[in-house]
């Protein structure tokens, strides 16, 4: 397995991959990072309600997976969702418009934005209890494994959720029951302001799988060719049979846990040091040095992207609000199902 | 139980389904299990409820599920003054308390007396003495109570409301002595409706005054669905004082 401190830029690692490859990740995740800025900007107008947690500084994690897996592989995480979709070809309006909460959103503007969910691209949401995808995710495996293919479920959650106890439960069913299954913990340092040192003292995460006996590893979540090679690794022992494998990726939020957050928990130092390592930027430092592409094209696809997501918004604004009437559809697969009406 | 008297607090109620086992089966069985060995003086205090947009898994009410367990007590405080009075009450009492409070209701300001007082835990509150009709509420919803009386009060209606303040146990006799005043009720909840708070009051109602009622006890409460993000679909689903005007007419025949 990849080493946990490995430097990108290593030589050997660029050449693992393609310009293509390198040209895909650094188009996705500045799409992951201008649709985050745009959505904490509409929050910040007050035009998006609720909780909205963003993913800016963590893009790796998202891009360096899909990059990895295959079609047909399926995706659990918590509610910090929209990067994940925009990843796997989800419409980014779409994605925008739940956060409005509008019908053209892709849960129909039921789950806003932390519930996004797009299963014919392979993603099973966004969940609103802090671990509780996990046990989900054992779900997906296991139905996979049911079902004879050789697709994969790929679980997220936060330092924080690692916590849980049905987390632990479930790294020990799958375990057991040698399911396809990628565990990811997003260590980014916090659960909401609770540092990972004040929550055990087991503050290397990927430790949590030994006790179970699952290969456990952690990887350099600001780097996207450490977070591919990763996961292929584990794909490869996951579809031999093998049974789950535990990555933790250790990575970093720049903004607040979510809008709302003044974060003063940590020094702007710390900060600092992480956008030192920034994923989009490693990327598009191998991408100028190896010449896949001249600043001026980026600059072009940087613009492209903004105006893309310009009409995201515009997309979103223009969008119709659900009718009323549909709060009662969705709720069971009955379509007669008799409500309590008053 | 084993001398300490422990406050835990949930950020909202609806986390409290991780631990629920440790309440249900834990805390509310403990001492009848153990044959009056052990007391559990816990409060598990936290928000309930709705609190904007935040979807189907941030905007449940579990006041009627905790409310089912015996062994447990749950209270559901509507103002500042009451809270205080209430949590001192619940943190003496020997018995697990569920103490449910609102997201909405944290920046509220009103009088809170420095002097120490207690508010029993089960005494309802009459906090407006009307003669037409009766409605009865808690919690968070005391406000749309509240305006809903004042709308009434424009068309020259009277509303009796009562802020049941806990709703395990319920303070039956201050409802049935309003009942047979008002000879009509309204119960307004913000949880689902089956098996609900509202439920359990209209058949109590009618068991015990049945003979006093001039219309058949109306409720108001959320849509039977889970809360949809939307602004439009939240708003389709929760109680407001528009809905609550609109019960208050139907028992009148209005
Ligand atoms: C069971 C439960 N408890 C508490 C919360 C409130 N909450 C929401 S996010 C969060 C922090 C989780 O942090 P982490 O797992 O590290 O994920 P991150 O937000 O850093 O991505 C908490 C405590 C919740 N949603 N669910
Ligand atoms: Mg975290």
């Amino acid at each position: 397995m990849s080493n946990q401190t490995a430097n990108t830029g290593s030589a050997a690692t660029e050449e693992r991959f393609s310009k293509e490859t390198y040209m895909w990740w650094y188009e996705n995740m500045l799409h992951m990072r201008r649709f985050e800025e745009m959505s904490g900007r509409v929050y910040g107008q007050q035009k998006i309600s609720g909780f909205c947690h963003l993913y800016i500084g963590q893009e790796a994690c998202a891009a360096g997976a899909v990059s990895a897996l295959k079609k047909g592989d399926k995706y659990i995480t918590a509610y910090r969702d929209h990067a994940h979709p925009i990843a796997l070809g989800s419409d980014p309006k779409r994605i925008m418009a739940e956060l409005y909460g509008k019908a053209t959103g892709l849960s129909k503007g039921k789950g806003g934005s932390m519930h996004i969910f797009d299963v014919e691209n392979g993603f099973y949401g966004g969940h609103g209890i802090v671990g509780g995808q996990i046990p989900l995710g054992v779900g997906l495996a296991f139905a996979e494994q049911y079902k004879g293919t050789d697709n994969l479920c790929i679980a997220y959650m936060g330092d924080g959720a690692a916590r849980q106890g049905a987390v632990h439960e479930a790294f020990n069913m799958a375990m057991t029951m040698k399911l396809p299954i990628i565990f990811v913990i997003e260590n980014n340092g916090y659960a909401m302001g609770t540092s990972v040192q004040r929550t055990s003292n087991v503050i290397e995460l990927y430790k949590l799988g030994e006790s179970y006996d699952m290969p456990s590893h952690p990887v350099d979540g600001m780097s996207v060719e450490e977070v591919h090679i990763a996961c292929e690794e584990a794909a490869e022992h996951i579809r031999a049979g093998k049974g789950p494998v535990l990555l933790e990726f250790r990575t970093y939020r720049y903004k607040g846990h979510s809008m709302s957050d003044p974060a003063k928990y940590r020094t702007k130092e710390e900060v600092e040091s992480y956008k030192q390592k920034d994923p989009v930027q490693q990327v598009k430092a191998t991408i100028l040095e190896k010449g896949y592409a001249t600043e001026e094209e980026l600059k072009e696809m940087d613009n492209r992207i903004k105006e893309s997501v310009k009409e995201c918004v515009k997309f979103a604004e223009e969008s119709p609000l659900p009718d009323p009437k549909e709060i009662f559809t969705d709720v069971y697969a009955q379509e007669d199902y008799p409500f309590v009406r008053e | 139980m084993n001398g300490i008297r422990p406050i835990i607090e949930f950020m909202t109620f609806n986390f409290s389904l991780v631990a629920i086992d440790q309440i249900i089966n834990s805390a509310a069985k403990l001492k009848s299990m153990s044959g009056g060995q052990v007391d559990v003086p816990i409060v598990f205090r936290g928000a309930t409820g709705n609190a904007g947009q935040l979807a189907a898994q941030h905007s449940q009410n579990f006041e009627n599920w905790y409310a089912n367990t015996p062994g447990l007590k749950v209270v559901v405080p509507s103002n500042p003054k009451d809270a205080k009075g209430l949590l001192k009450s619940s943190i003496r009492d020997n018995d697990p308390v569920i103490f449910m409070e609102s997201e909405l209701m944290y920046g509220d300001k009103g009088e809170v007396p420095e002097s120490e007082y207690l508010i029993p835990i089960g005494t309802a509150n009459v906090v407006k003495e009307g003669t037409d009709i009766t409605l009865c509420s808690f919690g968070k919803m005391m406000k749309v109570a509240i305006q809903a009386a004042e709308e009434m009060a424009k068309e020259g209606i009277n509303v009796e409301v009562i802020d049941l303040r806990t709703v395990r146990p319920i303070d039956w006799a201050t409802i049935i002595t309003s009942v047979k005043k008002t000879n009509r009720l309204v119960v307004l909840e913000e949880a689902w409706p089956l098996a609900s708070i509202s439920s359990e009051i209209a058949f109590h109602v009618s068991k015990n005054a049945f003979d006093y009622l001039d219309a058949p006890v109306t409720r108001v409460v959320s849509e039977d669905v889970p809360v949809a993000y939307a602004k439009s679909l939240l708003e389709a689903t929760v109680p407001n004082v528009e809905k609550t005007v609109k019960a208050i007419k139907e028992v009148l025949y209005r």
